[in-house]
């Protein structure tokens, strides 16, 4: 049997048998892959905890018939403070559930750039401003690295190029995959929401921005600019992704503080109206 | 290919279903139960289908229990102000058995999973806020697994629970007894480190 090592993200764990674990690895060299942790969920175990969501191991791996074996791995960070903020514990689950869903199996063309996009995701979330802005950039870059990328230069039906210094108000159009302009909008029979110049420029930005360092410095507008964008990334998603991402829903209650309010914890949630301006 | 006859092939079926059990292991229940006496096999069928006819919830608790409330929160002499959260009623038991808790607990129901799509309105947490507001609670114990949907459940329960100005606790966790130091898990330790305390 080979032994390999290899730097992983753990993107998620199911139960297996009465003491293991099957978790998704998602490794810099190998791509996404599911492997077998065994006795994992005993207290005792040594894997029990470097085998939960969101660790970044340095991980040994026995080839294995169906599935590889995690013979011994070492956390090389535990992303402590995303565990430790409820708020934040949803961004990061859900850029991993994002990444799981959109990454298909041991595609190793791809993984590097998949993989160090997460990990810097999850590091700049630990220290970010406005963690959603942080999540938006994530959305962004893991969208063009995948070739659904946004358009947000031009108008995706007339192809006119916004004026970086334009003011008009433009619209997002999620089945086209971009912004259109304030004309063709008139016309348009495709479902489209209100997307204004600074939303645009915004997302622009995000999608572009690679240092940590300004990542985790950067605010979005504040009021209609910020739902517009959570609004247009959530659309974008749900028309390219032929998977539900199941903790999108959390995250929409979460941000509409719905999840922190007793009052609408105790009557019957009305769900919300997703993508309804 | 040689195929069991449909009943036999059926049961393999139904087994296969259960958590935790593979296509050997349901063809060795299978073939335990074709064994067995008719006697003992009816036994077992009646206890299958007695369990669903008789257990329910508590309906404080959302323990199982064969009555309208169970025995825990019937009994009197167990204090109605100390409340101990639990994911499952597997974990009640375990905390049961310590003898340590004379309080009433709440079951959960699960924990909060996003990614298996679970939240506030699929655990009973509603029912938890609603109990809270018709006692005097002096002291919230949660209880969740060491796991990081437990970890988060237990997290969101504490800042929930103490917007509505309650005591709230949660059982350390950390290195287990007889265990060796040397032989933890990095993160056990991590979280053991974290949890220390004055002496
Ligand atoms: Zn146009
Ligand atoms: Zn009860």
């Amino acid at each position: 049997m080979a032994v390999y090592n290899t730097h992983a993200i753990v993107l998620r764990r199911i139960p297996l048998g009465e003491t293991d674990k099957i978790i998704t690895l998602m490794t810099r060299d190998g791509g996404k892959y599911n492997a077998v942790a065994k006795g994992s969920r005993k207290t005792t175990s040594r894997l029990a905890g470097a085998t939960e969501p969101l660790m970044f191991l340095r991980a040994s791996l026995a080839e294995g018939m169906n599935l590889d074996i995690l013979t011994q791995c070492e956390i090389r960070e535990s992303f402590a403070a995303l565990r430790g903020d409820f708020g934040l514990y949803l961004r990061a689950t859900y850029s991993c559930e994002l990444l799981d869903k959109t990454t298909p199996e041991r595609d190793t063309v791809s993984a590097p750039e998949a993989f160090d996009l997460l990990l810097s995701t999850m590091y700049v979330l630990q220290r970010a401003t406005d963690p959603d802005a942080c999540v938006h950039a994530y959305e962004l870059q893991l969208m063009a690295q995948i070739g659904y990328e946004p358009q947000l230069i031009e108008c995706v039906r007339c192809e006119r190029a916004f004026d970086e210094a334009m003011v008009h108000t433009t619209v997002y159009a999620p089945a086209r995959g971009g912004a259109m302009c304030d004309v063709c909008a008139d016309t348009a029979k495709d479902e489209t929401f209100p997307l204004s110049a600074t939303a645009r420029l915004a997302m622009l930005d995000l999608r572009y921005e690679a240092d940590p360092r300004t990542l985790a410095a950067y605010a979005l507008p504040e009021g209609e600019p910020r739902a517009e964008i959570a609004r247009a990334l959530r659309s974008h998603l749900r028309y390219r992704l032929e998977r539900d991402v199941r903790s999108t829903a959390f995250l929409d209650a979460f941000r509409l503080g719905a999840m922190d309010d007793i009052d609408s914890l105790m009557n019957p949630l009305v769900p919300p109206t997703k993508d309804t301006p | 290919m040689v195929q069991y006859a449909k009943p036999l092939a059926r049961l393999v079926g139904e087994f296969e279903k259960l958590p935790g059990i593979g296509p050997k292991s349901a063809q060795r229940l299978a073939f335990y139960v074709m064994r067995l006496s008719d006697e003992e096999a009816k036994t077992l069928g009646d206890a299958i289908a007695e369990v669903k006819a008789k257990i329910g919830y508590c309906k404080t608790c959302y323990n199982f229990t064969d009555q309208e409330e169970c025995e825990i929160c019937r009994d009197s002499r167990r204090s109605d102000t100390h409340i101990c959260v639990v994911a499952d009623p597997r974990d009640l038991i375990a905390i049961e058995k310590t003898g340590e808790f004379r309080g009433k607990y709440h079951v959960l129901g699960g924990v909060l999973a996003p990614m298996e799509g679970i939240g506030p309105d699929q655990l009973k947490l509603r029912e938890l806020l609603a109990r809270l507001q018709t006692i005097e609670a002096e002291e919230i114990v949660l209880a969740m697994n060491p796991s990081v949907e437990g970890d988060a459940t237990a997290m969101y329960l504490a800042k929930l629970l103490k917007t509505l100005g309650l005591r709230v606790t949660q059982i350390a966790h950390g290195i287990p007894v007889g265990g060796d130091l040397d032989y933890a898990d990095q993160a056990t330790l991590i979280q053991a480190y974290d949890g220390r305390r004055e002496m």
